[in-house]
């Protein structure tokens, strides 16, 4: 089996564009990851495109790879949509990554795009596929989570306040990404003040919707020798479906037999990650997630949030890019945005944002609902 | 509009669900294949609905179909599954409650948890 490398990664700017389309969005992101590797889209020999909502919202439920991939002049050659909720784009990357991996191919694009600010129930939560019967009683994921925040607030004794510094700290990051949708600081009175949501989270607990589209370029041993640009190293590709009742347990049962495996794969030691981003869709997620893929010890996530150690300079920098707090959530794009940032950051190239001497990352992408828990993690680690 | 899944019997309600016949595992929805222990030997039972909260969150920005901020949460039936649903007003991990018809999304005649009165 041949080791697999990231070689070039490209995205459009996270935000509302009523006015572009898929392709367009899509094309941009191609043609930068393309770009960035130094190849020629006609060197692509496989695309993998996450998409999750296009259906619904803009009747097209398949064929968006194929769209974006013609509108960049390539055709003749696999395309696959993947579909996974939130992590729609998580799942297109470890596709191909898989398909590099075997040996299939030497040059595959993993491709995100998504428009969500066509949606009709705009200022309402945005509702998920498949929960027609928890829908009659008013399901929604920030209700949801917002359970789910009870019970962690509940077992840990950390309150409202402590979860209101993600949105605080993630926007500090932002103010250095120019591909995020909001960049201007935000204060914990702010977030607490916000329009309540579903009790505890606030508007600004809550991720924002948005548009966008982000692509990797993923090679083989091969083909990274051949270039001429710094790749990362995929060290593990891990995804599960849910197995978890984190109501119950405020925690995520999936998310930690995902990162458990993902650190076995990989012969990574978790205290080796110097850099990740985690699906930090609210508040209160993010810091579980800490706990759940080992990025701190069990119980001490607000802990790890308050004294810094997961902000910029601290021990283990969290969502550098502004997470999905600020960049917003384009569904599909949202899995290969996060790699996006762990690449840019292992390569060096984060500027201002940059996390000093990082050099082994993690993306976390969580997704969708299913019998009280959600669907799918998916977690990814990388180094240089 | 008239949720399924559910019916009253004296004031009661009782929603439809199964029971494994080899581990006893009760589900809702009704199940093929038991979740505990993967059999294939599984019964429809309808099972009270009552038991006990296991978190709440008031929702002030209700999604459609809903005019007014609603309450919703899990409860723990007494008989073993674990049901998102409506409740009446926020209330403790822990606290007795039991279903009693009301309207759910657009109005449909469903059912919403209360207080339950009297402690078991
Ligand atoms: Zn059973």
């Amino acid at each position: 089996m041949t080791g697999v490398h990231v070689a070039g990664v490209g995205m459009t700017p996270f935000g509302k564009f009523p006015d572009r389309g898929l392709e367009d969005l899509g094309l941009e992101a191609v043609l930068a990851a393309v770009d960035d590797a130094g190849l020629h889209q006609r060197e692509v020999q496989a695309v993998y495109a996450g998409h999750a909502r296009t259906g619904r919202l803009l009747g097209r439920e398949n064929g968006v790879g194929q769209l974006v991939m013609a509108a960049a002049g390539v055709r003749g050659i696999p395309v696959t949509g993947v579909g996974n909720f939130c992590a729609s784009g998580s799942t297109a990357f470890r596709e191909a990554v898989m398909a590099v991996m075997t040996g299939l191919y030497d040059v595959v694009l993993a491709l995100g795009v998504e428009k969500l600010s066509v949606r009709p129930e705009k200022g309402k939560p945005l509702t998920s596929d498949g929960m027609e019967l928890e829908g009659e009683f008013g399901f929604t994921p920030p209700a949801f989570f917002a359970l789910v925040a009870q019970a962690y607030l509940e077992k840990t004794g950390a309150s409202a306040d402590d979860l209101a510094q993600v949105a605080v700290k993630n926007r500090a990051h932002a103010e250095h990404n120019p591909y995020a949708q909001y960049r201007k600081p935000l204060t914990a009175e702010e977030v607490l003040g916000s329009r309540m949501i579903a009790d505890p989270l606030t508007l600004l607990s809550c991720c924002p919707t948005g548009d966008g589209a982000a692509a990797a370029l993923v090679v083989s041993d091969r083909m990274a020798r051949r270039l001429d640009r710094k790749t990362v190293r995929v060290e593990a590709t891990s995804l599960l479906s849910g197995c978890g009742d984190p109501t119950a347990t405020g925690g995520f049962e999936v998310d930690r037999k995902t990162a458990h495996a993902a650190y076995e794969q990989a012969g990574i030691d978790p205290g080796d990650i110097d850099v990740a981003e985690v699906h930090d869709a609210f508040t209160v997620t993010e810091v579980i997630h800490y706990e759940d893929l080992l990025l701190c010890p069990p119980g001490d996530g607000v802990k790890a949030l308050l004294d810094g150690q997961t902000a910029l300079g601290g021990r283990i920098p969290v969502s550098t890019s502004g997470g999905l707090m600020s960049k917003g959530h384009p569904l599909g794009a949202t899995g290969i945005a996060q790699v996006h940032e762990i690449v840019t950051q292992l390569r060096g190239e984060a500027g201002a944002r940059q996390v000093e001497r990082a050099t082994a990352g993690l993306t976390h992408c969580a997704g969708g609902f299913l019998d009280g828990d959600v669907a799918i993690s998916a977690v990814h680690l990388f180094s240089v | 509009m008239k949720l399924l899944f559910f019916h009253t019997d004296g004031g009661a309600v009782l929603v439809h669900g199964s029971r494994c016949e080899d581990c006893r595992a009760a589900a809702f929805p009704a199940r093929r294949i038991c979740a505990t222990c993967a059999s294939r030997n599984l019964r429809p039972e309808n099972l009270p609905a009552r038991g006990r909260v296991r978190a709440t969150s008031r929702v002030s920005t209700p999604p459609f179909g809903f005019d007014e901020p609603i309450t919703v949460g899990v409860v723990e039936l007494d008989s073993g599954p674990a049901l998102f649903s409506l409740f009446t007003e926020p209330l403790p991990r822990g606290a007795a409650v039991r279903a009693v018809p009301g309207p759910v999304r657009s109005g449909t005649d469903g059912f919403v948890f209360e207080p339950a009165k009297e402690q078991r």
